[in-house]
């Protein structure tokens, strides 16, 4: 009688269920997708303890969060993902979440307000890195009702919602009923993917989920490989081993995917800017040539941008000329112009800054950055300026950033050309900042006070780009291009249409799907 | 022990003495035989190919610079390691073996323990860690090779103080009343040079390898020195512009086999089983 | 023959200890982890946590303490990069060493055996004069250009094997040829001279005089007795292999020890190095001792040295 009545029951839920999925039903996920990357952060599980923006791949290929972003021109483009709505309080500081109706995760369990509360106080206690910026603002996080969540923060602020799509959302109870050890082997969450299973250093397994409620994969079988080597990556490419590279770096690769028949390269614009830091200028009292702005534009005029943009970066990139605000951009004022390479120029102003014959001064670069700086010192070579490359490895230059104790020089960097951006790098004592400028400050912070949008970059434009320009905060470089190696096989235009992830390393693997 | 061809066994490798009287000479002359500068590169001139443009026999790299006048200077970098590794190398592992060999006891008991124990650690592993301790530089680098190769140096001329100390004219010059750094500087020393010259020559190869594994793994002689281990390292992708690549590992590969030969010819040589026959 | 043995398992032991305490120290004064763990933003509050939590609080010499109690009894501790347990992590990864480790090793025997034997039997002959300089190429070049030529030529233009990672018998091949072409001079130039050394003898000569073939006298008496140098050689090989696998397994991305170490050195990570280092020193440790021990029951001179 009783299994007679499991029986029915069965039957019912699954009439019940059909329908719903119905519009996902005519796809039925196939084949493998295997992508490539250099490394994956500490290859994480679990959605609070993950690192770098590497490891941000496989959690957010798993997870879900409160709200997606996509970087499409000036700033990041938010979309609803479990948050189906957001309300903001005039004074940037309560920021209300409507949670979606009818999400469920991996294990057929429904996802509630209670899940979100329970990850982001999870996050509030978490002494790891990423949490930090977050819960250094957020007062608390807090339940309104069934299907709302309240987060109140200690300071206005206006890119919040950066910071809200940060953590995917995990079970509660699961997590409970098994503990936060075992969740960190078995994950359950409520993104497009599942997982299947994880060697450390090599690669992770996931599977598509059928019942997403925004996007079924096309690929039955995601799989991110760590691959260090980049003569290893092409040759798997080439091969057919692999399907993509996740992230193909200036130089050598992209000509050889290029010249390739069986391979594609997909280049989609970034806001991330490599450009030159210069240690003195947030330490007030120390002297040094770069505390003249004729120094710091004669140095800016003497870099021969084009040619580094076509040779180092093989095209991928288009010559920056402002500290942290994208050219051509809503933000920028129709006056300014590129920096023209401009050797006499750079040596007037030098020499009018009390430096005739140059200067010995410092690069510091870590292995990546070698070619740029390389190159940079071989140009400022022209001018006089001697800069010695001294080569850091990452942690001691972490530490080194940090702690403020590198010695006058320049150190190579990149950094993202948006509000937020400008928001770390403009305002005096934070760890990001770059110059200690009263005015500049006191710009950055009246912009923090409008919400972001199109009122913010017209402020932007008009009262701040040109002051950036003129005063040089830091050498502009390039604004890259990020860049995938895909195989001919794989039909990319519906993702290349959402816009990207790009400052982070998310695959998105979902849009993809293999041609027919 | 004879050989069927003795004489012949004899017969020096020309071709690797005269490769190594070049790699000397450049190494000596480096920068003012080499036609260009080997780390100002002009970046529009990158990636030329080899036996196109007279100015760059050998083509450009990826920054523009002359790969013929890299390679040319690049010889003074390994020579200049490998002369100091072996200095430092060689007189550290020779000291602590006469001591070790000669006094016996609890200090060649600790010596030799300090020697299994570097010898036992994955040779690789201390040197990424020391390269992370040390900040890059070609002092540096001298100084991490120095550390993993003085063990071999030790633990070879060790066996052979042993076997010359049981020797009958140690013996004798002990029943002379020589004292014992007498017997060290006059009587055994003179008799390990052989050993040592072999011992140097195998490791010129050794060095060149290593510091081109570390320039892989990015812990090698920084830019814009023109290491030839780093010169393969950085251009280990550009496959299409192969001759990138090409001249820097033939170099090395010339470079070490050479002295490999040569070493392997000088202990034939040298070999006091072969002298007495 | 006890006491031999007894000495040489006591001074294993302390070459162990003393491995253990140098691959401590030499982790720790790599850097602070926490310079990788942490952000630019963290508070103090932070970094006090992290840094209780991963037991870097304490003071040195308890964390010695606690180390070598723990290596004791097989507990290594946490890796710092992964949050999992060191001795699972590397309990996963050593096969994929040892299997290629064992490869590389019957790729370089069966070649520098082979050579080095023909090469023997006709001294300065064209085997021995290219059979060596075949050999010693190997040595000559740096084992990541070696094995991204192999890459290029064998698994990306011919496509007769796959590029990289761990999978059927054809993905060992081009790292089994990398990794024990390094190490194949080294085996042509033992089986050379030893092979000669025993050609030489009185009964070698009887055999010929006998009249048996050239063949047969090598395979089957030469052989025997030129087998016990090379075969110390090769036992010794196990161990520069185990720990030069480094470079061969981050270009063929063989997901084995060598990469596991580098990347424990790079983050930082002092249990995993700890741990790593330990467990091949001691293998390393323990085929020597086996070697030492066999000598001893071959030579009986060397027990009472």
């Amino acid at each position: 009688m009783n299994r007679r009545l499991t029986v029915i029951g069965v039957l019912l839920i699954a009439f019940l269920v059909v329908p719903l999925s119905s519009q996902s039903a005519s796809i039925k996920p196939t084949g493998k997708l295997t992508i490539l990357y250099s490394n994956l952060g500490n290859e994480s599980l679990d959605c609070v303890k993950w690192n770098t923006g590497q490891s941000e791949a496989i959690v957010m290929s798993l997870g879900e969060p409160l709200v997606n972003f996509y970087w499409k021109g000036p700033a990041l483009d938010f979309k609803p993902a479990i948050a189906s709505s957001w309300k903001i309080s005039p004074d940037l500081k309560t920021w209300e979440f409507t949670i979606r109706k009818g999400i469920n995760f991996h294990d057929g369990t429904p996802l509630t307000v209670q899940d979100v509360v329970f990850t982001w106080n999870r996050v509030l206690k978490s002494p790891l890195s990423i949490a930090v910026s977050a819960k250094n603002i957020i007062k608390s996080v807090e339940a309104l009702n069934d299907k709302t969540v309240l987060f109140q923060l200690n300071t206005p602020d206006p890119f919040f919602l950066y910071k809200a799509s940060t953590y995917a959302i995990q079970p509660k109870a699961y997590t409970e009923k098994v503990g936060e050890e075992e969740f960190s082997k078995k994950p359950i969450y409520a993104g497009p993917w599942k997982f299947v299973k994880q060697l450390q250093g090599d690669f992770v397994e996931m599977e598509a989920f059928e019942g997403h409620y925004r996007k079924v994969p096309y690929y039955k079988t995601l799989i991110l490989k760590i691959i260090p080597e980049d003569s290893t990556k092409l040759a798997m490419l080439k091969t057919g081993e692999a399907d993509i590279i996740f992230n193909v770096m200036p130089g050598p690769l992209v000509n050889e995917i290029r010249n390739d028949s069986n391979l594609r390269l997909i280049s989609v614009p970034s806001s991330n800017e490599t450009y030159l830091f210069m240690t003195s200028l947030v330490k007030p009292d120390k002297v040094s040539p770069f505390r003249d702005k004729r120094v710091r534009q004669a140095l800016s005029l003497a870099i021969d941008r084009k040619l580094i943009v076509e040779k180092l970066y093989n095209g991928l990139g288009s010559p920056s000329f402002m500290a942290a605000i994208m050219p051509y951009s809503p933000m920028m004022h129709p006056s300014l112009t590129p920096i023209r390479y401009d050797i006499k120029k750079a040596k007037t102003l030098l020499s009018e800054a009390g430096y005739p014959n140059g200067f010995e001064t410092e690069l510091f670069l870590t292995n990546t950055e070698k070619a740029e700086g390389e190159a940079i010192a071989s140009m400022w070579n022209k001018i006089g300026v001697k800069a010695k490359i001294t080569l850091m490895e990452m942690g001691a230059m972490l530490a080194a950033v940090r702690e403020k104790t590198l010695p006058d020089g320049l150190r190579l960097s990149h950094h993202s050309c948006t509000p937020a951006g400008m928001w770390y790098f403009f305002r005096k004592g934070g760890h990001y900042t770059v110059i200690y400028d009263d005015k500049l400050e006191e710009l950055t912070n009246k912009m923090a006070t409008i919400p972001e949008g199109p009122k913010m970059y017209e402020f932007i434009k008009n009262e701040m780009s040109r002051y950036v320009y003129d005063l040089v905060p830091s050498i502009p470089l390039v604004i890259q291009q990020y860049s995938r190696g895909v195989r001919k096989n794989i039909e990319t235009s519906e993702w290349e249409k959402i816009g990207t992830r790009s400052i982070f390393w998310v695959p998105a693997a979902e849009y993809l799907r293999p041609k027919k | 022990m004879v050989f069927n061809s003795i004489t012949q066994m004899r017969r020096m490798p020309i071709f690797s003495v005269l490769f190594l009287v070049i790699f000397l000479i450049c190494g000596i002359f480096g920068s003012s035989l080499a036609p260009l500068d080997p780390t100002d590169g002009d970046l529009s001139r990158s990636l030329i190919p080899p036996f196109q443009d007279r100015n760059y026999p050998l083509g450009t790299d990826h920054l523009g610079r002359d790969i013929l006048s890299r390679i040319i200077c690049g010889a003074r970098i390994s020579m200049i390691v490998c002369i100091m590794v072996i200095f430092f190398a060689g007189s550290i592992g020779t000291v602590l073996a006469l001591l070790s060999g000669y006094i016996g006891g609890k200090v060649d008991i600790i010596i030799m323990r300090i020697v299994d124990t570097m010898l036992s650690i994955p040779y690789m592993m201390i040197a990424i860690a020391l390269a992370a301790i040390l900040r890059p530089s070609l002092f540096n680098i001298i100084i991490l090779l120095s550390i993993l190769g003085w063990t071999g140096y030790a633990r070879v001329i060790r066996g052979e103080v042993l076997r010359i100390k049981d020797s009958d004219f140690v013996k004798l010059a002990k029943i002379d009343g020589c004292s014992k750094t007498r017997i060290l500087i006059h009587h055994i020393f003179p008799n390990i040079v052989n050993t040592l010259v072999i011992l140097a020559t195998l490791q010129v190869g050794a060095v060149i390898i290593i510091e081109s594994s570390l320039s892989f793994l990015g812990l090698g002689v920084p830019p814009p020195a023109p290491s030839w281990g780093g010169m393969l390292a950085d251009s280990r992708s550009y496959i299409s512009n192969w001759w990138l690549s090409t001249f820097p590992g033939l170099t090395i590969m010339a470079t070490v086999l050479s002295c490999n030969l040569l070493g392997e010819w000088l202990r034939l040589q040298m070999d006091p089983q072969f002298r007495q026959k | 023959m006890q006491r031999y043995i007894l000495k040489r398992i006591f001074l294993a032991f302390v070459t162990i200890y003393l491995v253990t305490t140098l691959v401590f120290f030499l982790a720790r004064i790599t850097g602070d982890p926490m310079d990788l763990i942490m952000s630019a933003e963290s508070t103090q509050k932070d970094w006090d946590m992290m840094r209780h939590q991963l037991g870097l609080d304490k003071p040195i010499y308890l964390q010695y303490t606690d180390f070598i109690a723990g290596v004791f009894i097989g507990n290594f501790g946490n890796s710092l990069r992964w949050d999992k347990p060191c001795l699972s992590l590397i309990l996963v990864h050593l096969p994929a060493t040892l299997q290629l480790t064992i490869c590389a090793l019957l790729f370089s025997w069966v070649f520098g055996i082979s050579i080095g034997t023909l090469s023997a039997m006709r001294p300065n002959g064209l085997m021995d004069r290219f059979g060596k300089i075949f050999a010693m190429l190997g040595q000559s070049m740096p084992i990541f250009w070696v094995g991204i030529l192999l890459i290029l030529t064998f698994a990306v233009r011919w496509q007769i094997f796959p590029t990289s990672g761990r999978g059927g018998l054809l993905n060992l091949v081009l790292p089994s040829i990398t990794l024990g072409w390094y190490t194949m001079a080294s085996m042509t130039r033992m089986t050379r001279s030893s092979m000669l050394d025993v050609l030489d003898m009185e009964f070698i000569k009887m055999t010929r005089i006998k009249g048996l073939s050239e063949v047969l006298v090598i395979c089957k008496h030469a052989f025997k007795n030129a087998m016990i140098p090379i075969l110390t050689l090769g036992s010794l090989q196990v161990g520069i292999l185990l720990g030069g696998s480094v470079i061969t397994e981050t270009i063929f991305s063989w997901p084995g020890m060598g990469r596991l170490m580098v990347q424990s050195v790079f983050s930082r990570d002092f249990p995993l190095i700890q741990a790593c280092v330990i467990i091949t020193s001691t293998i390393f440790i323990t085929i020597n001792l086996l070697v030492d021990i066999t000598y001893g029951y071959i030579d009986p001179r060397i027990r009472y040295q």
